[in-house]
């Protein structure tokens, strides 16, 4: 209780901060008014109430940033799971990959543009592949070390007992690496939510978070860009908050870690 | 009587840094009767936990052969259960499910499992924590309910590797005179690996003495006799003897080495 008050007074005091901050820049600058969290606040309103903005409403841009993102991620999961616990579990095919992998983390999502205009062009293909590349390495390296961390001694009661194969899996080994599983797959979700904005800024369609906050760039709408901006801090704000968060309590809670 | 477990001439290397080869166990011979409580006693090195690993399935000896029940054992297997010295039980499931998980492997299912489960743990003395997770049981209680998954997968032989030796000194008298009693009343067989002299005596019917590396059994004590008491001079010129026994194989091993 305590916490979460401190929270919102942190997020008040930020926001005062906002308001001073646009007065005193309208002020000295003078050019263009910087908005406050109040005008943001209203074009929200405005926005939200289905105002038609950059060809779309807001929802429509929303969606489509959205659906990019997660065909982007669950191709990077579907790719990058498996990979984890292939390169986890077998020695070889981790020497095999690791320096192409350890390439692939070191390369910053933005660095793709190129590639990804090469093999996709302009469009939602090359935003999707972005993110792709952008959520593998933390997935694949998150999910390798869970493998590879889990004790001997687990292994061992599982042969014990004789479980089926699939039985081991479920019962065994999923359970053992999902603490690490979550882990990757969060820092993924976040790495996309990052690249995937700036993907739309650059090689995206004309619709989207990312478009739209450059557009309102080129048309001087401030407002409307920080409106935008408030936008994907809450998007990714909520998504740690009621997604993984609970999720990795309730895991760690299982194990006894934080009872 | 019958022989349980046999070790037959088992010699062992190991493949230790730079391809050094470490001589562990050389051509060591003994068998666990039924119904016996064997303790395997002798310093850091000497190969028990190997010995132990070979019976359970987990690793081969280089040479010689185990037997179980006249069977060579070449797998893995769940009548060769293994109380391990570290946590084992699975920490995301309650005490519970993890005693199911290992019932349903030995034929016994719905209510028959249950009613199995609750034998299991008051066996053990944790009636009434079935529900618990494991991070909610003191360190003995956990190896407790190791044990009753041990019955639990094989009910007949348990390899149990220092299961007492992270805990304190109190709470491990106390856990070997529980595990003494559950010996006597359910007739299993027991290979119990350990460091402490006196821990062996309390609780073997059976000693037997490994040498520093390579192991190689030294001596074998019966007593099935013997007073235990920690008082009774039994038990006193028993620990002299294998202390004695000890300071005199470990000296000659260490300068071979």
């Amino acid at each position: 209780m305590k916490r979460s008050l401190l929270s919102v007074a942190g997020i008040l005091f930020f926001l005062l901060l906002w308001a001073l901050g646009a007065r005193l820049v309208s002020h000295y600058r003078g050019t263009v008014p910087f908005p406050g969290p109040l005008d943001v606040l209203i074009r929200l309103k405005a926005l939200s109430a289905g105002e038609s903005i950059y060809g779309h409403t807001l929802w429509e841009h929303l969606a489509s940033s959205l659906s990019l993102w997660f065909k982007g991620l669950l191709t990077g999961l579907l790719v990058g799971i498996p990979l984890g616990i292939g390169t986890g579990r077998f020695e070889t095919l981790r020497h095999l990959l690791l320096p192409l992998l350890s390439i692939l983390q070191v390369i910053p999502g933005m660095a793709w543009i190129p590639v990804a205009l090469l093999f996709f062009g302009v469009g939602s293909g090359a935003t999707v592949f972005m993110i792709t590349m952008t959520a593998l390495p933390p997935v694949v390296f998150n999910t390798q070390a869970a493998v590879r961390d889990i004790p001997v001694v687990f292994r061992r009661v599982a042969a014990m007992m004789e479980l089926s194969p699939l039985t081991s899996l479920w019962r065994i080994y999923l359970p053992a690496v999902s603490p690490g599983l979550v882990t990757g797959i969060r820092l993924g979700f976040a790495a996309a939510w990052r690249v995937l904005i700036a993907a739309e800024m650059i090689v995206g369609t004309n619709q989207g978070l990312g478009f739209s906050i450059l557009q309102a760039r080129w048309t001087r709408d401030f407002t409307s860009a920080l409106a935008f901006i408030c936008l994907i801090a809450l998007f990714g704000l909520a998504f740690e908050k009621f997604l993984f968060e609970p999720l990795e309590r309730s895991l760690r809670i299982k194990r006894g870690l934080n009872g | 009587m019958s022989k349980v477990l046999s070790f037959d001439a088992i010699s062992h290397w190991y493949k230790a840094e730079r391809k050094r080869k470490v001589h562990a166990l050389d051509s060591v011979s003994f068998s666990l009767e039924k119904g016996s409580f064997t303790c395997l006693l002798g310093p850091s090195g000497s190969g028990k936990s190997s010995l132990l690993n070979m019976a359970a399935g987990f690793i081969r000896p280089t040479h010689g052969q185990i037997s179980f029940n006249g069977q060579p054992v070449t797998t893995v297997s769940r009548e060769r259960a293994v109380v391990f010295q570290e946590e084992s039980l699975f920490p995301w499931m309650r005490v519970i499910d993890n005693l199911l998980l290992a019932l349903g492997q030995s034929g016994h299912n719905g209510s028959d499992a249950a009613r199995e489960a609750g034998r299991l743990l008051d066996l053990v003395g944790l009636k009434g924590f079935d529900q618990a997770y494991p991070s909610e049981l003191s360190m003995g209680m956990r190896q407790k309910a190791a044990i009753a998954r041990g019955l639990a997968l094989s009910g007949s032989l348990l390899l149990m590797d220092e299961p007492f030796s992270a805990l304190d000194e109190r709470s491990r008298d106390r856990l070997d005179q529980e595990l003494a009693d559950l010996w006597k009343r359910e007739n299993i067989t027991i290979l119990f690996i350990t460091h402490s002299i006196e821990e062996a005596i309390r609780l073997g019917s059976e000693i037997l003495l490994l040498s520093a590396r390579p192991g190689r059994l030294v001596k074998r004590w019966d007593l099935r006799e013997a007073q235990k008491k920690l008082d009774s001079p039994d038990f006193l010129t028993l620990k002299k003897e294998i202390i004695r026994s000890m300071e005199l194989c470990c000296p000659s091993c260490r300068e071979r080495d």
